[in-house]
């Protein structure tokens, strides 16, 4: 006797019971003997631990200050960096800062708190100076027709914030622009040498001999980082965060001065500075598959199998609940973890998290090698 | 959304009988409010008022901003009003409804317009920098009487908060953060109050006080008046409903100064027992103690 | 400066029109939690085997942002595995949290309108959430506790600090929130800042000694825990005593 069977192709299959299509294709070689067919795998072809290759093309608007193409697979995300002045008078809760405090923290902008809490006053205001002046803006959206879920003329998705929080977050808490580089002084003299000459504090103190205004910050620039996802085929955190990386990197900001007798900022029509990027933090994203359609979780023991799909695409993030993104830097030869994300379920415990640490340092050397 | 039920016939004749007889269902007297509490948060500018099941929570924040081109010597005071589906499923975030906007107009009418906040004591630098005062009023629980405890939140979060202190020198402006110098009091000149009465029967012959949730839907008219403890009307609100006598309407304000009294004092009793809680050493005292220049 | 590291503080039932309610402080939090559900769904909302459960975090100032929106598909995702959402096909379960009081930092004047993401606030979050469920009765498969912690670097020594400050988070190398079921599953963790694998670990460690004191969950167990001095916060425990006093003041009457 033959179980009677219905021959359904694939994409129909797909369509009409996701979740069995995807577990079929997961226990592939534990169903059948037969070598003629496929090992397990997902229904886009890849190992369970397999990601879509990422490239990365910087520069490829050439009106704005610094962008980038980033593609994952059927993801594409454009990100373009516009740079706008922003005079000092038109902050509201501007404090003036002084060039030789910012020596002392020593570029220590990015998040130690190595000063403590003894001298906190104003390290802590010049930590804060990207924040309390937005100095990084960015903005995500989703394009119409970039995926069927997103319709034209509705305001911002759900999705769409959220990711511009998680950006915006993470842009902040890895520090990967420091303040000196936006600053713009009154005094030459620092600002075209690049940015490693500002931390020295003796040449600060040798301009001010002679002059009878002392040198102080007259603007800012705030950084536009704006994506746009062409195309939406799942994972879009990895892809906008690269994309943000890849754009930064590229980004070079013209060399402003203070005209004191305009009493404007003037900037170079030629000379350009390139904007300092701390690291290469990494995102990657997996989701949790679990065999029972609609899960039973939360009662400690994890039902069924579940598999974690690593860079999942749009069908794969339809069917998992539960979903971890893990932001590492190994830049410094040490792997530093800037942020975890997990939500959504419990399967990923504290051993998935330690293993999945080793997981995000190999996509970490993938994407390093994309971005060179 | 599902919508809110209606009392029934029954419910509404009953009612409107009993308060012709002098009567209401939780044993008032007609011109009796229930009781009314107030609290502050250990921040400064949160109130926390319940008029009986009613439960308002106003917060005053301020912020430094860019002031109004045709206003450029006042300060910008705001008073926010939302309505969240935690009064009731039936209100959803971001869509006024009319028990919302009323209240709103209300307030800005009773708090803003009569001058209560001295809004050119907000201003810093003439045309370009300016405080912006906002309050936002959350109701938690509604059970009638809003306008009446959404005023005295309002007014009481006002009088609780304090604004970073700042100073001019040379032209540049600086505003000290709270462990620098003691935020300072907004300019507050007077307290207007809220006192609403119902009417009932079918002349409106009935006035009652603090209406309950389900007198306010049977009621056949309503009539807000707005007034401070010196007996000064900021507003009176009566928005339609049946024709009340005026001689009638003269006697309710008169009640109303009292009532407004009675809030007056409790306000500033609950103000002076909150300055003398923060005044007792503590945490904050002592932080403030070190950081004094 | 130190923490003044109070107990937790937790109210049911205290609104009286909402199915379910909870007033909940800590570490200088204050919320208000209601829940409604399982009520009508809107066409939109409605799944076919499924509640839908909406999650609506409101600040104490301002209008919501995309930071709230944030916190809510946090909580939206984490809630949505504790609520037997099978039971009730086609409604809505509706959580309301209101944020009345949260602790300032008094070395920062603050923005109004903050995009940056605020983890602090989530334990508070999740605990007024889960009190306001239990009141309305909302059947879970289980709870859930949660703490933030932050490592501080302070002369160059590493401490991990239970319920940051707002300048402790300011000044932390990294900040962590991690939540977990009454089964000791890991059920929701953020971390951001700058740490190791080492050092996660520590900071699990410690989370979870907050978060599981009970130990593995199991009737009869309730007897020993009472004997136990509660000498820090204990959550799970705190949870258990704050509904068995309200079940003792609801059964007064027999």
């Amino acid at each position: 006797m033959t179980a009677p069977t219905i021959k359904l192709p694939a994409p129909l299959f797909a369509r009409l019971s996701p979740h069995p299509f995807l577990l079929r294709n997961l226990t592939a070689t534990a169903a059948a003997a037969d070598p003629a067919r496929p090992p397990a795998a997902r229904t886009n072809g890849r190992g369970t631990n397999e990601t879509r290759p990422l490239h990365a093309k910087a520069s490829s608007l050439s009106h704005a200050h610094g962008s980038s193409l980033v593609r994952l697979g059927d993801t594409t995300v454009l990100c373009g960096v516009r740079a706008e002045l922003l005079p000092v008078e038109r902050i509201p809760l501007f404090r003036p800062v002084d060039r030789v405090g910012d020596g002392e923290r020593g570029g220590g902008d990015g998040g130690d708190g190595g000063d403590g809490a003894g001298e906190g006053g104003r390290a802590l205001l010049g930590r804060g100076e990207l924040r309390d002046y937005d100095l990084l803006v960015p903005n995500i959206e989703l394009a119409t027709g970039s995926a069927p879920q997103f319709l034209p003329g509705v305001p911002p998705t759900a999705l769409a914030q959220t990711l511009s929080t998680r950006v915006y977050s993470l842009l902040h808490s890895t520090g990967l622009v420091g303040v000196e580089d936006l600053r713009v002084w009154s005094k030459p003299g620092s600002g075209e040498g690049g940015d490693t000459e500002m931390e020295g504090a003796g040449e600060a103190q040798e301009v001010q001999e002679g002059v009878e205004e002392e040198d102080r910050v007259v603007a800012y620039w705030v950084l536009y980082i704006d994506l746009l996802f062409v195309s939406f085929d799942g994972n879009p955190f990895d892809a906008a965060w690269a994309a943000v990386v890849a754009a930064l990197r590229n980004t070079s900001l013209p060399v402003a001065r203070w005209d004191p007798e305009r009493e404007m900022v003037v900037c170079s029509r030629t000379e350009k500075r390139q904007l300092n990027v701390r690291g290469l933090p990494v995102a990657c994203t997996a989701a949790v598959f679990e065999e029972k359609e609609l899960g039973e979780v939360g009662t400690g023991v994890v039902e069924g199998r579940h598999w974690l799909l690593l860079d999942p695409d749009r069908l794969e993030e339809t069917l998992c609940r539960e979903a971890i993104t893990m932001v590492v830097d190994c830049s410094d030869g040490e792997t530093r973890i800037k942020s975890i994300e997990k939500q959504g379920g419990t399967t990923i415990g504290r051993e998935l998290i330690r293993g999945f640490a080793v997981i995000a340092e190999k996509r970490w050397k993938e994407v390093q090698g994309a971005m060179k | 959304m599902p919508r809110e039920a209606e009392p029934s016939l029954n419910e509404k004749q009953f009612v409107t009988q009993a308060l012709q007889e002098n009567l209401r269902l939780d044993g008032r007297q007609l011109d009796q409010y229930r009781p009314l509490e107030i609290s502050f948060g250990d921040q400064y500018g949160v109130a926390d008022v319940t008029l009986g099941k009613t439960r308002v929570l106003a917060k005053a924040t301020a912020e430094v901003t860019v002031p109004y081109v045709d206003r450029p010597l006042d300060g910008i005071f705001t008073i926010a009003t939302e309505l969240s589906p935690m009064t009731s499923p039936a209100f959803e975030v971001n869509r006024p409804t009319e028990t919302e906007v009323l209240l709103s107009r209300l307030l800005e009418k009773t708090v803003r317009r009569s001058g209560a906040l001295d809004t050119e004591s907000l201003c810093l630098v003439a045309g370009q920098k300016c405080w912006s005062v906002r309050v936002d009023v959350h109701v938690v629980s509604h059970d009638g009487g809003l306008t009446d405890a959404a005023c005295v939140a309002v007014v009481g979060a006002l009088r609780h908060f304090r604004k970073p202190d700042t100073s001019m020198e040379a032209g540049r402006l600086t505003v000290y953060t709270p462990a620098e110098r003691e935020p300072v009091p907004l300019s507050w000149l007077h307290s207007p109050l809220c006192v609403t009465w119902s009417f009932f029967g079918d002349d409106g012959e009935t006035a009652v006080l603090d209406a309950t949730w389900l007198e306010e839907q049977v009621r056949v008219a309503s009539c807000t008046v707005s007034l401070n403890k010196h007996g000064e009307i900021c507003q009176i609100a009566k928005l339609g409903g049946t024709p009340v006598d005026a001689v009638a309407l003269l006697q309710c304000t008169s009640v109303a100064l009292v009532k407004v009294k009675e809030f007056s004092d409790l306000l500033d009793r609950r103000l002076a027992e909150d300055l003398k809680r923060r005044d007792k050493g503590g945490f904050m005292a002592e932080l403030r103690a070190e950081n004094d220049r | 400066m130190t923490v003044t590291t109070t107990a937790p503080q937790a109210a049911l039932g205290v609104l009286p029109r909402s199915d379910g309610s909870a007033k909940y402080s800590h570490a200088g939090y204050t919320l208000t939690a209601s829940v409604n559900g399982p009520i009508e769904a809107q066409r939109r909302d409605e799944h076919a085997y499924e509640a839908h459960v909406e999650v609506i975090v409101r600040p104490a100032a301002g209008v919501g942002g995309t930071r709230e929106r944030h916190l809510e598909s946090l909580l939206q995702s984490s809630l949505a595995q504790l609520i037997l959402v099978k039971n009730f096909p086609r409604s809505l379960i509706q959580i309301v949290l209101q944020v009345e009081d949260s602790p300032e930092n008094d070395y920062v004047n603050t923005k109004l309108v903050q995009a940056s993401l605020n983890l602090a606030i989530m334990p508070a979050l999740v605990q007024t959430a889960i009190l306001a469920l239990l009141s309305a009765g909302v059947p879970m498969r289980a709870t859930a506790t949660a703490t933030a912690v932050a490592v501080v670097h302070q002369d160059g020594a590493k401490k991990t600090v239970v319920d940051p400050s707002p300048r402790e988070v300011e000044t932390a190398r990294s900040v962590h929130v991690l939540a977990f079921t009454s089964h000791n599953g890991l059920l929701l963790a953020e971390s951001e800042g700058d740490f190791t694998v080492g050092e996660w670990d520590d900071v699990y460690e410690t989370a979870k000694g907050i978060c599981c004191r009970a130990g593995p969950a199991k009737e009869g167990t309730a007897m020993v825990l009472d004997d136990e001095e509660a000498s820090a916060t204990d959550m799970r425990q705190f949870l258990r005593s704050t509904m068995e006093s309200k079940v003792a003041a609801d059964l007064h009457w027999k």
